[in-house]
């Protein structure tokens, strides 16, 4: 059998232009395949490690997704609100064991910044039950302090001390600045993989203080209060944009969801965030069956291409056919040695694919973190990634059926062909 | 003496055609014989080949090929006779393009173990053996050398290393030399007469240049063997 590899080999070597690009083509798609795949799997992998421990988000009435996605991965916005009162009412629950108020809605240079209580250092876990911690500083104290999530501190070059301006809203350019009000870096969080990494957190104290002298989303003119005055106000937040629930007893999470879903005095929100991302899977899995099924599309023309190709050359080849059968090659020898060019092709396009991805996550997982909060692992090929494989191999397998059946056919026409 | 090629009232017609493209009442090849078969264009020679060689299937009449009928033995086995005991050299372009010298030469040795246990018997191993047959058919040191490179001449002989390769028993040459000029054309055959005496292959050389027939044992005129219509081979 390896002698017919090797002249496969040399053969598709000898017709290396067409079936390189063939090869490149299907790489090409395999690398598309294997990367919808892989970011399909990442962010499930990634959503499902943000969160943890906690065991419901609290928010205004909303889809329970949506709530979800603005209140622990920071994607969407809040539109609207849930006021204090609810919040101490929800907090004052003697099934609870610990209630972390959260609100949102500005930014610094496009990473969101997060109004909290210091409890949230302490009860805030993710991946499989990690507590947040300091690589250096401490909580905030002041109404001016902020922690940085790592990536924040690392890609603005932020230390302990530095004084950053805050933005109002959330995006990257034409936002009014709370510039007025600086604030000092007083700790920096270890890398999480989580959104985390990306907020900026600062004290509710600090999100009422920024905006004392505003209303209706703009400062008011001509009127500031300086940073050594705001203590003379009172802080305290009219609302808040969600809550983050620990219960005492994991049975009660259901008892409890329904207390505050039926709170009379405001419409609210409570979901476990494992069922609403499941939920989440369920909306986006439509997307993604799509997704893979135009890419397995892809990986199929270029696959067709292939047989294309060997079935154009099967021409020019009858000569090469009729020596081999000459010479004593069994007509299923013939099939054999289309079947295996074929193979080799799909094997150097899956090979060729792989790199090609794994040098594009290389390159491209930054970015990717950055924007869509999906930490690309370094890893050459998964378990479900090797599924899909194995099926492009078959369909490549399969592709070299229809040139090795037209020679097979060819074969027995031509016969020993002397006269061409 | 053995019989090399024995055929009997073979018939053979194209699927579609109106007319018999062979139909050849006897024709015999003694082992070791050295048979010149003139066949001009249309006379059926390439049919005749083809069966003899198991390529095509024999439909009608006994083909003996050292002793063992084609007639309704299974392709495979064919196939296999074919590659332990024949050898073929045609008119041009009879090499792989993308494989070099020495695995044209060793080509049959893969597809036949027979051919294979042939060309180690002779002492070391199969390249030496190649190497051996370059010799003889003076073409030293081509074996790494692109066969796309080599001139006309020097294919033919490579060709002929090919069929030699593990001594079958039965070397088919069909109009080897016709590519060839008037001197290369009997340097050629003088050497491959040689090696297939040294062989002690049955040489069945095909040819319409009938100059050639002299140095033969004897001579068969394929068209007044063959009583069938012309035009039943033109397919």
């Amino acid at each position: 059998m390896s002698h017919f590899f090797h002249m496969a080999f040399r053969s598709a070597w000898n017709r290396r232009l067409t079936l390189g690009l063939t090869l490149v083509a299907i790489a090409l798609s395999v690398a598309m395949l294997l990367g919808v795949e892989r970011l399909r799997s990442e962010a499930h992998h990634g959503f499902n490690l943000s969160i943890s421990g906690t065991d419901l988000v609290v928010g205004s009435r909303t889809s329970p997704v949506q709530l979800m996605l603005y209140a622990a991965f920071r994607i969407g916005e809040a539109t609207s609100n849930i006021s204090w009162k609810s919040f101490q009412d929800i907090a004052q629950n003697p099934l609870i064991a610990w209630a972390v108020p959260i609100s949102l809605g500005d930014s610094h240079h496009g990473f969101p910044v997060m109004g909290t209580t210091p409890g949230y250092f302490k009860h805030f876990q993710y991946g499989a039950s990690r507590r947040l911690s300091f690589v250096k500083g401490e909580p905030f104290q002041g109404v001016f302090d902020v922690v940085l999530g790592m990536e924040v501190a690392s890609q603005l070059g932020y230390a302990i001390g530095d004084r950053i301006i805050l933005n109002h809203g959330m995006g990257e350019a034409g936002l009014l600045a709370h510039d007025d009000k600086p604030f000092i870096v007083s700790g920096i969080l270890a890398p999480t993989g989580t959104p985390v990494d990306r907020t900026l957190h600062i004290s509710l104290d600090g999100i009422t203080a920024i905006h004392l002298n505003w209303v209706g989303g703009v400062p008011m003119h001509g009127f500031t209060i300086p940073n050594e005055h705001v203590r003379k106000f009172d802080l305290t937040p009219k609302d808040i944009t969600a809550v983050l629930l620990g219960i005492k007893a994991r049975a009660a999470v259901f008892k409890v969801q329904r207390q505050i879903n039926d709170y009379k005095a405001e419409p609210l929100l409570a979901v476990m965030p494992g069922v609403a991302l499941e939920q989440l899977w369920q909306v986006v899995g439509v997307a993604e069956k799509t997704l893979l099924a135009v890419t397995s599309m892809v990986v199929f023309v270029g696959l067709s291409g292939l047989a294309a190709v060997l079935l154009a050359s099967l021409n020019e080849r009858r000569r090469e056919m009729a020596i081999l059968r000459a010479i004593g090659a069994r007509r299923r020898d013939i099939f054999l040695l289309m079947v295996s060019e074929s193979l080799l092709v799909t094997l150097g396009g899956i090979t060729l694919g792989i790199i090609f991805l794994s040098v594009a996550s290389l390159a491209l997982a930054p970015w990717v973190q950055a924007n869509y909060g999906i930490t690309l692992q370094p890893v050459l090929v998964s378990a479900a990634e090797f599924k899909l494989l194995v099926g492009v191999l078959i369909v490549g397998l399969l592709a070299g059926f229809l040139p090795g059946y037209r020679a097979y056919k060819m074969s027995l026409i031509d016969g020993l062909m002397s006269r061409i | 003496m053995a019989l090399a090629i024995e055929i009997q009232n073979l018939r053979f017609r194209y699927p579609g055609a109106a007319v018999d493209c062979l139909d050849i009442e006897l024709l015999r090849v003694e082992a070791g014989a050295q048979v010149f078969l003139y066949g001009p264009s249309g006379s059926g020679k390439s049919t005749l080949l083809s069966l003899i060689g198991g390529v095509i299937p024999v439909q009608q009449g006994t083909l003996n090929l050292l002793g063992k009928n084609l007639a309704h033995m299974r392709p495979t086995i064919c196939d296999k006779l074919r590659a332990d005991h024949i050898g073929f050299i045609f008119q041009q372009f009879n090499l792989i393009p993308y494989l070099s010298v020495m695995d044209n030469i060793l080509l049959p040795c893969r597809f036949s173990s027979h051919r294979q246990q042939r060309a180690l018997a002779e002492g070391g191993t199969l390249p030496e053996t190649a190497r051996r047959l370059l010799s003889h058919l003076q073409l030293e040191n081509t074996e790494h050398i692109p066969v796309t490179q080599l001139s006309v001449g020097q294919q033919q002989r490579v060709a002929a290393a090919r069929a030699l390769i593990g001594k079958p028993k039965i070397v088919i040459a069909d109009e080897p030399t016709s590519a060839l000029d008037t001197d290369r054309q009997s340097a050629f055959l003088n050497l491959l007469l040689q090696e297939c005496t040294e062989a002690n292959a049955a040489l069945i050389f095909v040819s319409h240049n009938r100059q050639l027939a002299t140095q033969f044992h004897y001579e068969i005129a394929l068209p007044s063997i063959n009583k069938a219509m012309p035009v039943g081979c033109d397919v």
